[in-house]
């Protein structure tokens, strides 16, 4: 869905292994933001629950849990579980 | 490659990177520079520091002009202070307008989170939303005076982006005040202004009949029983589809049919269906039979003098869709929805046909096509090619380059292909101003014969350097074409280069992919052929002009 709405040079690698966030990173920080506030944003209309991703993500651990996609995943599984 | 300015006092990446990047095989590149962020007066009033193709002014209304923050602080504030803050903004717009070709300037929003004054927001003097509607007006009235300058509305982008167009977070985050979609959908129509702006829109929308202009057969029920506005919702929806065709035909599409069909059957609905929102009259042409529908749309462009790449096919049918697709690649064909209730949206999404100016040619065309039909059909009666003409009783009216006519004169420079020597693209600022530089003369050419206006349909410009004139644009609308036009515009070219004391005149023909009958019309001209695509007249000689067209000089440049 994030990729649908991008840029056709700017999408991230569909799967689980996409790097978000630190070294090998496929977007930069912009696309990141906007990544997650579109999560957000989805998630918010599909649960009816607001969770607050950028924060975490730009919080101490941000880089350790949202390092690829698959750490995401997780963590959204976690909070609306 | 076209070169974009991007300015801006928010976070615009997003729409630089859409811009950019586009999933269209035909598109053209774009390079997108950002202007410094925080720095949007600085960089109006210094102007691009490298050559720009155009420039985009997107602006939230708090950081354009000063007064607005006080606005949005719900503080009072005098109005003329608000429309002072909007004359000095535009002010900088116009002054960087001199130094790029074109510039889209964005026309204000607000999110639905700014203050407001609620039931009072229209109130004058006091809401906000009367504030930004005035503003919003002002910047338009005071920017209209450029003619290069566009005013774009951002609220159908906004529309459609809903309910993510507006991000508190994002803002907040990014100091970007919009969600990517709004930056999407403005990218898409952007790209379509652009395109117009540089004469690649689409002019002529060619429709199938059965299941797209009404629901049913007509060849089975005749046309008493197609199904067309009757208080069904199906029937409204093609009613409601045939309103917007007709306002886009007063946009200047022409518009076209091509189905399988009985002619006569299906001519009939136009004649005598009460509900029917197309007449006859309302269009530029049909082919209207049972062969392959890529072959009769070729036959279809050819009769209406227009290249391939100025049609949008639009049929129920995807195997019609795809046969037109696979043979003729340069006609674009949209996919369509099988719901005719969509159909009014998929036309409004179709953003290809975006001119940058609109003439009385262009709202009276499909009147002009009409004429032609019963030229054409006249012609078919009389043997003699020159008797004919000479019955047309052809006048030919001469202008020089001015106020009243550059509009028309700028877009049929850019627009033409065919019939175009050195198919030169500039702005209507770009167009004067070479026109006034130099020993440099532009003429427009009028035409008018028993049949009705065709309106300003030729251009030339003559520049004289010494003894030789060259002829710079030679451009003819090829709805005249064949009419015998062209040799007046020699003859008025010859006649101008002798009076300027030049000894020869020339013309040099660029070729491009589709203006191969310029150089048909220059073989056929008496030019000599000097070398290749080097035509030379030697003005000691007069070029004949045809008997048969009365020309009227209306300015004194002409010799």
């Amino acid at each position: 869905m994030f990729n649908r709405g991008q840029p056709v040079d700017r999408r991230l690698t569909p799967g689980l292994d996409a790097i978000l966030l630190g070294d090998g990173g496929e977007l930069d920080s912009l696309g990141v933001i906007n990544l997650l506030v579109a999560l957000e944003e989805a998630v918010g209309e599909e649960f009816g629950t607001h969770v607050d991703i950028l924060t975490v993500a730009t919080g101490q651990n941000g880089a350790e849990v949202f390092a690829t996609t698959n750490g995401l995943v997780k963590y959204l599984s976690s909070q609306v579980g | 490659m076209t070169a974009l300015h991007l300015i801006s006092d928010f976070n615009a990446t997003m729409l630089a990177r859409y811009l950019e990047s586009t999933d269209e095989p035909e598109a053209e590149s774009l390079s997108v520079t950002e202007a410094p962020f925080g720095q949007l007066h600085r960089v109006l009033m210094a102007g691009p520091s490298d050559r720009m193709d155009a420039a985009i002014v997107w602006t939230r209304p708090e950081g354009a002009l000063p007064s607005f923050q006080d606005v949005l602080g719900l503080k009072r504030v005098d109005e003329s202070q608000v429309l002072a803050d909007v004359e000095a903004f535009a002010g900088l717009v116009l002054k960087y307008a001199e130094k790029v070709p074109s510039v889209l300037v964005v026309a204000w929003s607000l999110p639905p989170t700014a203050p407001n004054y609620g039931m009072l927001d229209y109130q004058p003097g006091l809401g906000v939303a009367q504030y930004l509607a005035r503003a919003n007006l002002h910047l338009s009235e005071c920017l209209a005076k450029a003619p290069s300058v566009f005013v774009l509305d951002p609220e159908r982008w906004i529309r459609a982006s809903m309910p993510h167009a507006f991000s508190t977070k994002l803002w907040l985050a990014t100091k970007s005040p919009f969600g990517n979609g709004v930056y999407k959908e403005a990218a898409r129509f952007l790209r379509a202004a652009l395109n117009g702006i540089a004469g690649r829109s689409r002019k002529l929308l060619v429709l199938d009949l059965d299941n797209t202009l009404w629901g049913g057969v007509v060849g089975e029920t005749g046309w008493q029983g197609v199904r067309l506005g009757g208080h069904d919702h199906v029937g409204e929806a093609f009613v409601a589809f045939q309103t917007h065709l007709a306002a886009l035909q007063k946009r200047g599409i022409q518009l076209a049919l091509l189905s399988k069909n009985d002619e006569a059957v299906a001519l009939e609905v136009f004649e005598k269906h009460p509900e029917m929102v197309l007449r006859r009259e309302d269009l530029a042409g049909w082919r209207i039979n049972w062969g392959d529908k890529a072959s009769n749309l070729t036959e279809l462009m050819a009769e209406l003098n227009l290249g391939l790449h100025s049609a949008v096919f639009i049929d129920d049918m995807p195997v019609e869709r795809a046969r037109v697709r696979d043979a003729l690649p340069q006609v674009l064909v949209p996919e369509w929805p099988k719901d005719p209730a969509q159909y009014v949206d998929a036309l409004a999404r179709l953003d290809c046909f975006q001119a940058s100016s609109l003439t009385s040619e262009d709202r009276g065309r499909a009147r002009m096509y009409a004429s032609e039909r019963e030229r054409k059909a006249t012609q078919s009666l009389t043997g003699n090619l020159e008797d004919w003409l000479r019955g047309l009783h052809l006048v030919v009216e001469v202008e020089q380059l001015g106020p009243s006519n550059i509009t028309r004169a700028t877009q049929l420079l850019n627009k033409t292909n065919q019939l175009n020597l050195q198919t030169r693209r500039l702005s209507e600022k770009g167009f004067a101003d070479w026109a006034a530089e130099g020993k440099r003369v532009v003429l427009t050419f009028r035409v008018s014969d028993s049949f009705g206006e065709a309106g300003l349909t030729g251009l030339l410009s003559v520049e004289t350097q010494g003894s030789v004139a060259q002829i710079r644009d030679f451009v003819m609308s090829c709805r005249v074409m064949g009419r015998g036009v062209e040799n007046v515009m020699f003859a008025v070219a010859v006649a101008h280069a002798r009076a300027t004391g030049a000894e020869t005149l020339s013309a040099t023909y660029i070729r491009t992919e589709r203006n191969n009958p310029t150089l048909e019309i220059l073989h056929a001209s008496g030019f000599h052929q000097e070398a290749d695509g080097l035509f030379l007249w030697k003005t000691s000689e007069v070029y004949p002009e045809p008997e048969f067209i009365e020309l009227r000089r209306c300015a004194a440049p002409v010799a």
